[in-house]
């Protein structure tokens, strides 16, 4: 593992003595992957027995590695930015840390709490409105938090989606949906906060408000795990990058040699450091 | 202030704090709610429709066996509403709950929610409607056979078993759905011989004596044979003694839903 430990411009690097948010001990993530066969009816199975029964009978169940003895920290103050090429498991190693999926070998521990966003396009019930969908993300993104109206009030007028927010949720535009997401996501600090892509979604007028929102947020947030494609987005919300490949963490540490390094694995990627 | 995040999406068990059991069942009433808004909005009659559907099966039902088919048995429409309202409940929950986790996969991949708020939601909805064509049905007959009030008093002990049970069986087959979309079409075929194998418009006495091992294996039989023993026969012993045999059945259906989900819960996310 490639490491550096220089800072970076936006953020103070976390110290290593900082307080410990969550840590990834030893974490592996398996998946069989028997189940990904292009089975979708009992009769693929048949034809698949009948055709070949020696091979159905003998054949090893695929597996597929998305973590292989991954171990780190989470500080107080660190802003990690999780890069990899498409497929190395970024969103699903969050996922883990988020408790979505249970790690094959290893231990996860979060000490405090966490809030993870991994898709800002949902609703939960198409068929109402868009201020009955905010009380119920509501309910799922703030578990158990206290002043929830006031809450979702604020994310609702900061949304600006006005006489819409009384419009069924199914009738919603992706940028609308990612409006309203991102307004809810953005409105309160946690010691965890775990962001997979969260700006794709919403149209440029509207990311750039957010983005400041969201900066905001982050910087009283405990620490973050931020999933992105865009450098830009890397440099300006982390002091720490992550990168991924083949199921282990290959670099760990100051955002712009970070991503140097990972202009230098994947040529096809330019981040501002190129510039 | 130190836990394990895996706790955040277990079942709620005795291991998982009070408040982590709190929300769960919060976000479980939370969607309730939401599902019967938006079933309800935008049609005309709107809860009726769903009540009316249990009162007229009931009712044509009851024709059909006790007056056509002039069935030999005692207080034949007390008898039927015991056994065909709680089969409604079973029929609908299964059916509508098998692709829950395929249909509300989005959602839980985009949040840590436990999945199993979505199947429970799901299921209280149709007890709400089961609760309400109940009352609908039995408040005038009640007029005519005061005496039944006695075993509605048993009623939330006849419930809970089938709910538990109905809610582990659901879980397991909307598990398995996401695997398999045969599942659903399966369901329909084994969910209608069901119909005619559990004792729901005849008594156990119809049924030859080299058969009645089919009730023995029918896990139907002993949710609603609780509901007979409480309303029809009101038999108390009895009763309490179907009730245990439910809890059994309803405890193994449980198990198989969370043992089953645990094995296949990275699966389920990865596939959906």
């Amino acid at each position: 593992m490639r490491s550096s430990s220089t800072s970076n411009s936006n953020f103070d690097s976390a110290s290593s003595e900082g307080q410990l948010i969550a840590r990834v001990d030893h974490l592996s993530l398996v998946f069989k992957t028997q189940n990904q066969k292009p089975w979708t009816s009992l009769k693929d199975i048949f034809v698949e027995v009948v055709t070949d029964p020696v091979g159905f009978l003998l054949a090893e169940v695929p597996r597929l590695t998305i973590a292989r003895d991954i171990s780190f920290d989470i500080r107080a103050g660190d802003r990690i930015g999780i890069m990899g090429l498409n497929g190395v498991g970024k969103t699903s190693i969050c996922r883990c840390i988020a408790g979505m999926y249970s790690p094959s070998a290893g231990k996860i521990s979060v000490y405090g709490k966490l809030r993870a966003v991994f898709d800002t396009s949902v609703g939960i019930q198409p068929e109402l409105t868009g201020r009955e969908n905010a009380n119920l993300i509501g309910q799922f993104m703030y578990p158990g938090e206290t002043g929830m109206k006031e809450l979702i009030a604020e994310a609702l007028e900061f949304s600006e989606l006005g006489h819409f927010l009384d419009t069924p949720y199914k009738f919603y535009s992706n940028g609308m949906q990612a409006r309203l997401s991102l307004s809810l996501v953005s409105c309160k600090p946690c010691d965890l906060l775990i962001l997979d892509e969260v700006f794709d979604g919403a149209d440029v007028f509207f990311r750039e408000k957010v983005a400041r929102r969201v900066l905001g947020m982050i910087k009283k947030s405990g620490a973050v795990l931020f999933v992105s494609h865009s450098p830009e987005q890397i440099v300006q919300v982390c002091n720490r990058v992550l990168i991924l490949s083949a199921g282990a963490i290959i670099y760990d540490g100051d955002v712009e040699a970070g991503i140097r390094f990972f202009r230098e694995l994947d040529p096809r990627f330019t981040g501002p450091a190129e510039k | 202030m130190n836990k394990s995040v895996d706790l955040q999406l277990e079942a709620p068990s005795s291991l998982v704090p009070i408040d982590q059991r709190k929300i769960f069942f919060k976000q479980i009433w939370i969607l309730t709610v939401s599902n019967l808004k938006a079933r309800y909005r935008r049609t005309f009659a709107g809860f009726l429709w769903v009540v009316m559907n249990p009162i007229l099966m009931l009712f044509v039902q009851a024709q059909v066996f006790g007056y056509f088919l002039k069935l030999q048995i005692p207080e034949f429409s007390l008898y039927l509403l015991s056994g065909l309202l709680p089969w409604i409940f079973i029929v609908q929950t299964l059916e509508m709950g098998t692709g829950t986790l395929v249909y509300s996969g989005r959602i839980f991949k985009a949040f840590p929610v436990h999945p199993l708020v979505f199947l429970a939601a799901q299921m209280l909805d149709n007890l709400i409607n089961f609760l309400a064509a109940f009352f609908i049905v039995f408040i005038p007959f009640s007029r005519t056979h005061p005496g039944v009030w006695h075993g509605v008093l048993l009623f939330p002990f006849a419930f809970l078993p089938m709910v538990v049970g109905i809610l582990g069986m659901t879980w397991f087959l909307s598990t398995l759905f996401v695997f398999f979309r045969d599942v659903r079409f399966v369901l329909t075929f084994v969910l209608n011989i069901a119909f005619y194998l559990t004792p729901i418009f005849y008594t156990t006495n119809f049924i030859p004596a080299h058969l009645k091992w089919l009730t023995q294996v029918n896990p139907f039989y002993y949710f609603i044979d609780c509901f007979h023993q409480s309303l029809y026969e009101y038999n108390v012993r009895g009763f309490w003694l179907a009730d245990l045999k439910a809890w059994g059945v309803a405890l193994a259906l449980a198990l198989l839903g969370y043992f089953f989900w645990r094995r296949k819960k990275n699966a389920v996310f990865f596939y959906i």
